[in-house]
C-alpha cells in the first residue's frame, strides 16, 4: 500500500448521504489518480446497502469495513479511536470525510491523535506538479477561499463540504474491490458524552426538499414567518430560515439553512427577507434556481438570484400565496 | 466555579484584510475580540455568577497588544493569560491547540474550558476539539446552553436534527455556537476595572513547548466566486407576477 487515499464514511443510507459519499469518492479517486495512491473506502459501522455498486462505480480498490458494537451508536470516542487504529495500520496520505456535525466533532480530534494536518470546510483538492496536495477550503464564513499546502510528511485529514464536488463515476469497468474486515480493539473505549435526549428526527428533511421557501430577518416579526410557511405549503415545499431567526427562536434549528445548519439542494430556493450572508449561501448555493425578494437593492442575495425583486416581502408574499392557491385549486 | 475561556483577537473583520507575503493574515494593527468568542465569555460569566464563586480566566494566543482581551476583561472576566511570541507566526490549528493546552495547564483548577465553535477569520473549527484531545478531556460541541450540576456538565447540543441533551463529566471542553446568548456590553466601570485586572504575558519557551514547523503553508487566498446574477427588478406592485410566471414555467404551480 503506497500512501493510500482513504474516504471514511459512517454507516447510513440516506440519499443525501449517498450523494455525498459518492462526491468524496470522486474526489479521492481523482487525487489518487493524479499522484498515484490507491483509493480505499473505510466504512465505520453498518455498511450501506449499495456498498458494492458504489465502490465499483468509483473504482475503489479496497473496502475496509470496521464493525464493532461501539461504532453503531455514533459515539465520537469510539470513532476517533477506530480511525486512529486504522491509520496506524494503513498509513493513509489523505483521509477524506464528508463534513457534517458528526465529522466536525471527530475529524480534528483524529488529526490531533495521529499528528495529521486537518482542513475543514473543504471545497476541493488539487495535486501540484510536485505531487503535493493543494487543499481548497472556505474561510471567513465562506467569503474567502484559502488554498493550503499540507506538510507532505504527515497525513492530511480533509472534511469535504456538501455540494462542493459533483459526484462522477469512474467510467470503464472497474474490478470488484477487495473487501476486508478491519481488526480493531475498542475494548478500552468508554464514551464520555452521554446523550440523555436525542434530537427528534420527524417528518421530511429540508435537505431532500425540491422547493424551499426561506425567510430571513427582513420579515420583521415571528408572525410574518407564518407567511413563509403558508407559501411553502401552497407550493408543496418546505419552510426554512436563516440563522438569526433560529437564534431568535422563531423556528427550530432543524429548519436552519447555512454553513452551521442544513445544506439544501432544491430545484427552487425562494428567499424572502434573506440578506444572503455567505454563511447562509453555503446552505443554498447548490439550488438549481434562487429567487429572492428583498427591500435592499444592494443585498448580497441578488448576486446569486436568477430572479430578484427589490420590494417588500410582506406585500409580495400574500400575492404569491394567493396565486399559488389559485393555481393549486385550478 | 473556575472557567477558562479561549478567545482570539483578530483584525476587525469590517475593515480591509491584508495579507503578508506568506499569505497569512496581517495582524499588526489594532486587534479586537472575535465576536464569536463574546458568546462564550458571556456564558462563562453567567455560569460563574450563578455558582456565586470562582473566576473566569481568558486564554489567548495572538500577536500584539491585548486590546481584545481587555474587552473581555471589561465584560467581567477576572484575569487573562496571553501567549505572545513571534515564532508562532503562521501556526496551524494543531500547534495553536498545543499552545492553548499548555496555557490551560498553568491556569490552575477549572471546571470547564469554553471556546467558540469557530473563529471568524480562519474559520477552521478545529482548535477546540484538538485542545480537548490533547488535554484528554471530553469534547462537547455546538452548545446552545450549558449547565453544571453534580460534577456533570449538561449541554443542549446542536445536531442535524435539532438539539440533543447531553451530559459529560467535568472538566470538559465545550464549544459554544454564536448567537446563543446576548453578550453584555462592557460598562464604563468595567472598562476602568479591566485596566487593573491581572494579565499574564507568556512566550512559547515559558510553556516548555518546542514548536518548530507548521503542518501547512498557505498557497493562496482569494474571494470565493459567486454565481452569475440574473434579472433584478424593482417592485412596482406587480413584480410578484414575474415570480408566478417563472413558477409556472418551472411547473411548480
Amino acid at each position: 500500500m503506497t500512501e493510500p487515499v482513504v474516504v471514511c464514511t459512517f454507516g447510513g443510507t440516506s440519499q443525501a448521504g449517498q450523494d455525498e459519499t459518492e462526491a468524496a469518492l470522486t474526489l479521492g479517486r481523482r487525487v489518487g489518480e493524479a499522484r498515484g495512491g490507491e483509493l480505499r473506502w473505510l466504512v465505520l459501522g453498518s455498511a450501506p446497502v449499495e456498498l458494492d455498486a458504489i465502490a465499483r462505480r468509483h473504482a475503489v480498490v479496497a473496502v475496509d469495513h470496521a464493525e464493532d458494537a461501539k461504532l453503531d451508536t455514533a459515539g465520537p470516542d469510539a470513532r476517533v479511536e477506530a480511525v486512529a487504529q486504522y491509520a496506524a495500520e494503513t498509513q493513509p496520505r489523505l483521509l477524506i470525510f464528508n463534513q457534517d456535525f458528526d465529522s466536525r466533532r471527530i475529524a480534528p480530534r483524529i488529526a490531533a491523535r495521529i499528528g495529521a494536518t486537518a482542513v475543514m470546510n473543504g471545497l476541493g483538492i488539487d495535486v501540484a506538479e510536485t505531487g503535493g496536495l493543494h487543499v481548497i477550503s472556505a474561510a471567513y464564513g465562506g467569503d474567502t477561499n484559502v488554498v493550503y499546502a499540507p506538510d507532505p510528511s504527515r497525513p492530511c485529514v480533509v472534511a469535504l463540504m456538501a455540494n462542493a464536488v459533483v459526484a462522477e463515476p469512474a467510467g470503464g469497468s472497474a474490478a470488484p474491490p477487495e473487501t476486508r474486515s478491519v481488526a480493531l480493539d475498542l475494548s478500552a473505549v468508554e464514551e464520555r458524552i452521554e446523550v440523555l435526549e436525542p434530537a427528534r428526527t420527524e417528518g421530511p428533511r429540508l435537505e431532500d426538499a425540491e422547493i424551499v421557501v426561506a425567510g430571513g430577518r427582513g420579515l420583521g416579526s415571528p408572525e410574518n414567518f407564518k407567511l413563509v410557511e403558508t407559501l411553502a405549503e401552497a407550493l408543496g415545499g418546505m419552510a426554512a430560515a436563516s440563522r438569526p431567526l433560529v437564534d431568535e427562536g422563531w423556528i427550530d434549528s432543524s429548519r436552519q439553512v447555512g454553513l452551521t445548519g442544513k445544506i439544501t439542494r432544491p430545484a427552487l430556493y425562494l428567499a424572502v427577507g434573506v440578506s444572503g450572508a455567505t454563511q447562509h449561501m453555503a446552505g443554498c448555493a447548490a439550488a438549481k434556481t434562487i429567487v429572492a425578494v428583498n427591500t435592499d437593492a444592494d443585498a448580497a442575495i441578488f448576486r446569486h438570484a436568477r430572479y430578484g425583486i427589490v420590494g417588500d416581502c410582506l406585500e409580495i408574499l400574500p400575492e404569491l400565496i394567493r396565486a399559488a392557491a389559485q393555481m393549486g385549486a385550478g | 466555579m473556575n472557567i477558562l475561556v479561549c478567545v482570539k483577537q483578530i483584525p476587525d473583520p469590517a475593515g480591509p484584510q491584508e495579507l503578508n507575503n506568506d499569505n497569512t493574515l496581517k495582524r499588526e494593527g489594532k486587534l479586537i475580540l472575535d465576536e464569536s468568542d463574546s458568546y462564550g465569555v458571556e456564558i462563562a460569566l453567567q455560569l460563574r455568577d450563578t455558582a456565586g464563586e470562582g473566576e473566569v480566566t481568558l486564554i489567548s494566543m495572538s500577536p500584539g497588544e491585548p486590546s481584545g482581551l481587555r474587552t473581555a476583561l471589561a465584560m467581567g472576566a477576572d484575569k487573562a493569560i496571553h501567549v505572545v511570541d513571534d515564532t508562532l507566526h503562521g501556526a496551524d490549528a494543531l500547534s495553536t491547540a498545543k499552545v492553548l493546552a499548555a496555557a490551560v495547564q498553568r491556569a490552575g483548577d477549572y471546571t470547564l474550558v469554553i471556546a467558540a465553535t469557530e473563529s471568524t477569520d480562519g474559520y477552521t473549527g478545529t482548535v477546540p476539539a484538538q485542545l480537548a484531545e490533547i488535554l484528554g478531556l471530553p469534547s462537547v460541541t455546538f452548545a446552545k446552553s450549558i449547565r453544571v450540576e453534580g460534577g456533570k456538565v449538561h449541554v443542549d447540543r446542536q445536531t442535524e436534527a435539532g438539539y440533543d441533551v447531553v451530559e459529560a463529566d467535568v472538566p470538559a471542553v465545550v464549544t459554544v455556537t454564536a448567537g446563543v446568548v446576548e453578550p453584555r456590553y462592557p460598562s464604563f466601570k468595567g472598562i476602568m476595572a479591566a485596566k487593573k485586572k491581572p494579565l499574564e504575558t507568556l512566550a512559547v519557551s515559558d510553556l516548555g513547548l518546542d514548536l518548530s514547523s507548521w503542518g501547512q503553508n498557505i498557497v493562496s487566498v482569494e474571494d470565493a466566486p459567486s454565481r452569475a446574477a440574473g434579472e433584478k427588478i424593482e417592485d412596482d406592485g406587480e413584480a410578484y407576477l414575474k415570480i408566478v410566471e417563472f413558477l409556472e414555467e418551472q411547473k411548480v404551480i
